[in-house]
Order: C-alpha cells, then structure tokens, then sequence
C-alpha cells in the first residue's frame, strides 16, 4: 500500500513538470480573475458526457450547473472590466475605442445572462452557440487592447 | 409574380435554416411544447486478460491454472440508447428519460452471432425537484476514478425509487425511498436473497459544490430482515430477524493546476451489502438458528486524472475494498478483501469520440487465504451520438 501512495505522489510531481500551460500572458489584470476557473467549466462542458455513473438527467443537471457557474463569472467578469479604464493604471486603451469596449462589456453581460436562461431551460444546443459567441466578444475586446489571442481558446 | 414567389422561397429559407440549426438534434414535438431527444453511444470494449476474467471483488479469477496465456474478449454491450423529454408546463419543466443497454442475458455465445439482450437503465421522471421511477441509487459514488473499468470498491446500484432534490447554486441536497434488497450469506458461504423485505431503503445525500472541485456524503439506512428464508441448501429457517444496516459514502475532486485533480472515496458501513463493490461481501450472515450478523464493509479509492493536452488525459487510480465476515464465515472460500490499480490514457476528439486504453493490475483474497492476481489491458472505442 505504501509503494502504491509513493508511485501516485511521484505521479503527481512528474506530471506537474510536464503540465501544458493553458494560462495566458496577456499582462492585463483581469487574467487572474476566474480565467482559469472558466476555462475549466469549459472543459468540464466539453467532457460532460464522460462522467461515469450518471444518467442523462443528472447529466443535465451538471451541463446546467457548470453552465450557471459559468454565466456568473462571465457577469462577474464584465463588471470588473468596465472599470478596467479607469481603475487600473496598467490597462492601456485608445480614447477613440473606449464607446466599443464599453459596448462589449455590456455584451458580454447580456450573454452571461443569456447562457444562465439556457442553462435553466436545459437548452443546450443554443448554449454551444452562446459560447461561441462568448469566445468571439472576448477576442474582439482583446483586439481592442492590442492582444492577438484568444483568452478562452481551447 | 416572379419577385413575390422569390421573396416568399427566400424567407422559407432563412426560416428554415433558422430552423434548422435550432433543433438540430431533436425532433421538435408539434402538439405541445415537448422537446424529445435520442442520444446514445457505440461502444467497443475489446481486453486482454491474464489470467481469463475481471479484476472486481468477486470476480477476480482464484485459479490460473491453465489460463495463463489469457484470453482476449470483445464486446459491444456496453453500447446505449436513450430517449429524453423536456416540457415546460406551468408547474415547473418536466423531464423524463429512458435508456438502455445491452447487457441483458439472453443466452447468446460468441460461436457465431454473438446476440445481446436489451436491458433497462433508467426511465425516470423529475419535475420541480421531485423525481420518480428507476435510476441511479443516491449511494452511487458521485465523483468516480475517470477510469474505463470498475474500480473494486465501486458503489453502483439503479433501482426503483422516489426522490427529493433541494438544489441551490453550491449546495444540493436529495432525499430518497429505494427498492430494498436483503442479502445474505449463508453457513454454506453462499449469497442468498430472503425477499423478506418491508421497508424501503432510506437515502440521503449532500453535493457541495466549491470552486475547488465538487464533494458529496451520502447516508444510507436499510432494515435488513428475514422471515423463514430458504438458505442455499434448501434448509427452511423457523424464525424471523432483523438488523438495522447502514453506511456511509464520501467522494470528493479537488482541482489542482488548470485542469488535473485528485479525487478520493471513502466507504464505510455495517450492513452495507449490495451497496458497495457489487455485492460481493452481503449485508450479512445468518447462523444455523437465522440470526442475522450484519457485515461491516469498507471501500477507498484514489485517483490522479492528468490533462496531457485539450484532447489526452490520463489516470493513475488505485482502490480497495474490504469486509469483517462473522465468524461462522471464517476459513470459508467468500471475499474477503480486493483491490486493483489503474493507468490509462484516453483521447477525446471535438466531434464525440472516444479511444482509450488502460491496464489494470487487480487483486481478490477469500477469508480462507486463497488469493490471486489479475492483470488486464482494456480497449474502449466510444461514440458518443
């Protein structure tokens, strides 16, 4: 039993080493705020249908859960970074962008709601789409501030 | 004309596209506002096994004599198809669901068509947190090794029911009446059903749900009893007994790093039975005079899931499953304890496919010390539709 737990915790400092950074670079505030967690929720979205021992119902409910969890940082998100302008003296935009990324604050508000209302309908397919969506207004506003990726990439 | 016949075609169009990608996936109920949907998967299960079995606490092979060149199995049974509704009323939506498999026993041989019997999972109905019908017991472990075979300490049982659910945003608790089943082991070391049972299974269950993983405990209380069963011998007891059973279950994932995460089980209980490692230990025992001695059981589990990159991940899982049998048991061939360790790596791609594969080293004791070792590389393709 105690060369098992040794075997698992070697384990778990090797793969540690070899752990894929997913985290970004962007040097914006808001990277650390629940970036992580919602990629996380994605993938947990993604391989839902993976977990074993659940029926579809209790698949469902996950999906919505996740989902939810999801909605809410995005809200979250775009309540911080509307005051990003003005709060943070590191976070550099044009005057002239300043209306677009306000407008897509503002957008990625209505489409956290958007997801929580689809979620609580169980309506997954427009979920998948709203996501999708969510991915294109973070690139736009990243486009905004000068930084090419994706932050949500897979 | 022309124009007003090309507008008319343009606008069927659009709508239908609309349409179209809208309810992808269903078929859209016209009468009410029911939206049904078929899923299911197409799953291969192909494994390699030294000597000829499973690694599961009452399965693992004792024997190896003349098996240890091993036997290769292939299989599709664990392939499923499920039909579910959702229909918002006025109430509250309404969800129900149906699902099969293929692992019902008909008889079939691998010689020539290699049949399968359809077998039911779940049909189940839920509305505004009140759910009856058959599914997953509230005792199942609730965050599982990712592994593609069973683990030893295993909690699954799908049984009738009714349930509760209180679910708020980081907490959820369930409530349940299950299907009792009372088994036991008899002097003859062997697995009985009184079918004396009068009470249902009582259940509970708490999830937590934080930001750092997901947790759940559920209690499980059973009132085993027997009335003048019949033991294997056909020996006709005289008496009736009963013994309060109970258990408890704990799972738990704790995220670590972007995606990787630990997760531990732990099971304990007395008279837990059928309840953990697929009844491989009884609930309990009954002498000669058909006194009931209940069974404390016990199962852990822990497992380290590796995210390699967005579409291989791996396993490193190890479980155990054990019982303290009643003394009339002692030196009798009945499980005892068992174990078994997993690795695996599993490739997941965008359009719902599955690859994996996964070598298990497993391990069963009987309490009169016989034991043995099974090694195991295990195939799964799965389609997920």
């Amino acid at each position: 039993m105690y060369i098992k737990i040794f075997v698992l915790l070697v384990w778990v400092l090797l793969s540690a080493c070899s752990s894929h950074k997913l985290t970004n670079n962007d040097g914006i505030t808001h990277k650390q705020m629940r970036l992580t967690h919602m990629k996380r929720l994605l993938n947990d979205l993604n391989n839902v249908q993976y977990t074993r021992h659940k029926s579809e119902i209790e698949l469902d409910d996950d999906r919505k859960r996740y989902a939810n969890s999801l909605a809410d940082s995005l809200k979250l998100m775009s309540k911080k970074t509307v005051d990003f302008p003005k709060n943070d003296p590191t976070f550099i935009i044009k005057s002239s962008k300043l209306e677009e990324y306000n407008n897509l604050t503002k957008q990625l508000y209505t489409q956290g709601e958007e997801i929580e209302n689809q979620a609580n309908r169980y309506d997954f397919e427009s979920l998948e789409i709203t996501i999708e969506n969510v991915k294109k207004t973070c690139m736009s506003c990243h486009n905004i501030v000068g930084l090419k990726h994706n932050p949500l990439k897979d | 004309m022309i124009k007003i016949i090309l507008l008319y075609l343009s606008i069927t169009f659009i709508f239908a596209n609309e349409t179209t990608e809208k309810y992808k996936g269903h078929l859209n109920l016209k009468m009410s506002d029911t939206v049904l949907t078929v899923g299911g998967r197409v799953q291969l299960d192909a494994y390699l096994s030294w000597p000829e079995g499973i690694a599961s606490a009452s399965a693992t092979p004792l024997d190896s004599s003349g098996e240890n060149g091993g036997q290769f199995n292939s299989s599709i049974k664990d392939s499923r198809l499920w039909v579910k509704t959702i229909t918002p009323t006025k109430t509250g939506t309404v969800r129900s669901l149906i699902e099969i498999d293929f692992k019902g026993d008909i008889g079939g041989n691998e010689r020539n068509l290699n049949g399968s019997g359809v077998r039911l999972r779940h049909a189940f109905i839920e509305v505004n947190g009140v759910g009856f019908g058959q599914t997953n017991s509230l005792f199942n472990t609730f965050v599982t090794p990712d592994t593609i075979s069973i683990p030893v300490n295993d909690s699954l049982v799908r049984q009738a029911q009714i349930r509760y659910t209180y679910d708020l945003k980081t907490y959820a608790i369930d409530f349940s009446l299950e299907q009792p089943e009372s088994t036991f082991l008899d002097k003859n070391a062997t697995l009985i059903e009184a079918k004396d049972d009068v009470f249902p299974d009582v259940l509970t269950r708490l999830r937590y749900y934080p930001s750092w993983g997901e947790a759940a405990v559920s209690v499980l209380f059973r009132y085993l009893n027997q009335d003048r069963a019949i033991l294997s011998d056909t020996t006709v007891l005289s008496n009736q007994d009963s013994a309060l059973g109970w258990g408890i279950n704990t799972s738990m994932k704790y995220n670590i790093s972007d995606f990787d995460d630990i997760r531990i089980g732990l099971q304990y209980g007395d008279g837990m039975g059928r309840y953990i490692a697929y009844d491989a230990f009884g609930s309990g025992s009954l002498d000669d005079n058909g006194n009931i001695d209940t069974h404390v059981a016990y199962g852990a589990n822990i497992s380290y899931l590796h995210w390699w990159s967005k579409n291989y991940r791996s396993t490193l899982a190890f479980t155990y499953a054990g019982v303290e049998n009643a003394t009339l048991l002692k030196n009798s061939a009945v499980n005892k304890k068992a174990s078994s360790s997993h690795l695996n790596l599993i490739y997941t791609s965008v359009d719902n496919l599955m690859y994996a594969m996964e070598y298990v080293l497993g391990d069963r004791t009987l309490e009169n010390g016989r034991e043995s070792d099974i090694h195991v590389v295990k195939f799964t393709a799965r389609y997920d539709f």
